[in-house]
């Protein structure tokens, strides 16, 4: 369950960004986790509110987490495509040659915060 | 005049009044809330970037010190401790300086193994924790990794998913997997399968009597990673040994 570690770090970021903006109520987190992030979107959730609960003398309380899921981005070195695809693949969607080069597929990145 | 519902009142937005009802032109009954305005800020940062960055720190720590270290990630039980135990004669044989950092959730148990040949071995107790983090490697890493050290292996917690998020400041995460798992892990936890470096397939005295298919499993792993390295070995017989010796030595001299 390293989603709750991953959950209270976002925390502190919102929790450090709040203390030098005047401490406005935080309505909504944005993330964006790729596809090979490890990150469990459930879980994830599940922590997300857990950590919340708390959180700033119970200030972000309600926060929603929403959350962006990225496709993983392949470019094909047979046919020169560039596409997404939503899981691991081994042979280009186009041209079928083997083993096209996946690029990124790590990312777990906080986005944006939606504040009153 | 409200835009949203059209029922000619005048609103005032802003303060949370919450949801309220309207009777619409046509008769009907409109419910709508008038939230606050809200803004977005962008926040654009990695979610863990104060782990990135220390490992960052225990990266150029480490380069400076000529030392190349190798972040061991598995299931549990899948041989780290016992390859590391072998690797470690090998490497005293060798000549190479080596160093241990392990972390395990309770007790001394898989430090205590790997001290036996000699070599500086540091345990970090993780807790209830699933993986190391950057910031536990460098509480430890001046003493855990004297000067002249040319390798440092840190045994990371038993767990498939959870130390591939976090960086500790190695050159690479080497993924062991062990025969009697199976074929279809690497397409089932493909985060790890695709930041290793190395695959290490493990326990391969044992593969015959497990019924394990070999191929299959390498295109499980070319499936998620093509360009991952691929070594068999077995810490019971020493087979494959030599080839991953070599890779040793090389990737020190690199
Ligand atoms: N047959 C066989 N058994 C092995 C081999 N390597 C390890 N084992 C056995 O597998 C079991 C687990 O090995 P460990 O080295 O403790 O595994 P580990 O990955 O360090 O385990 P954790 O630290 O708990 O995650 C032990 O009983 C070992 O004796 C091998 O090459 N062949
Ligand atoms: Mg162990
Ligand atoms: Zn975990
Ligand atoms: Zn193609």
């Amino acid at each position: 369950m390293h989603e709750l570690e991953i959950a209270q770090s976002l925390l502190r970021t919102i929790s450090d960004w709040r203390d030098q903006n005047g401490a406005p109520k935080v309505l909504s987190a944005r993330i964006e986790m790729g596809l090979l992030s490890g990150v469990d979107p459930d879980a994830m959730q599940y922590a997300w509110e857990a950590a919340c609960e708390f959180a700033c003398g119970g200030q972000m309380k309600d926060c929603k987490l929403l959350v962006d899921h990225l496709p993983l981005k392949y470019e094909c070195p047979g046919c020169g495509r560039e596409f997404e695809s939503e899981t691991l693949i081994s042979a280009c969607t186009f041209c079928g040659r083997e083993y096209p080069r996946r690029k990124g597929g790590r990312e777990l990145n906080l986005k944006s915060i939606e504040v009153e | 005049m409200c835009k949203d519902c059209g029922c000619g009142e005048h609103h005032h937005h802003g303060h949370g009044e919450g949801v309220h009802a309207h009777t619409g032109a046509d008769g009907k009954v409109y419910y709508h809330s008038h939230e606050p305005a809200a803004r977005e800020v962008p926040l654009e940062q990695a979610i863990l970037a104060k782990n990135d960055n220390t490992a960052e720190l225990n990266r150029a720590f480490l380069r400076g010190r000529g030392t190349r270290t190798f972040n061991l990630i598995s299931s549990p039980g899948s041989g780290k401790t016992t390859l590391l135990t072998k690797t470690l004669e090998h490497l005293k044989a060798a000549g190479i300086p080596t160093a241990v950092i392990v972390g395990d959730q309770y007790g001394e148990i898989d430090a205590d193994r790997m001290r036996s040949t000699g070599v500086p071995v540091t345990q970090v107790q993780v807790h209830d924790s699933c993986h190391l983090t950057a910031q536990q490697i460098s509480a430890v890493l001046e003493t855990a990794v004297p000067a002249g050290t040319k390798i440092l292996f840190i045994e990371n917690v038993g767990n498939l998913v959870c130390p591939v998020a976090f960086d500790l400041g190695e050159d690479e995460k080497i993924a062991l997997l062990s025969t009697p798992e199976g074929e279809e892990k690497p397409l089932k936890y493909p985060g790890l399968f695709t930041a290793a470096k190395l695959v290490l397939l493990t326990k391969m005295d044992i593969a015959d009597a497990l019924g394990w298919n070999k191929a299959l499993c390498i295109r499980n792993i070319r499936t998620t990673n093509p360009e991952a390295e691929i070594l068999e070995v077995s810490s019971k017989t020493e087979t494959g040994f030599e080839a991953w010796m070599e890779y040793l030595k090389h990737s020190v001299k690199q």
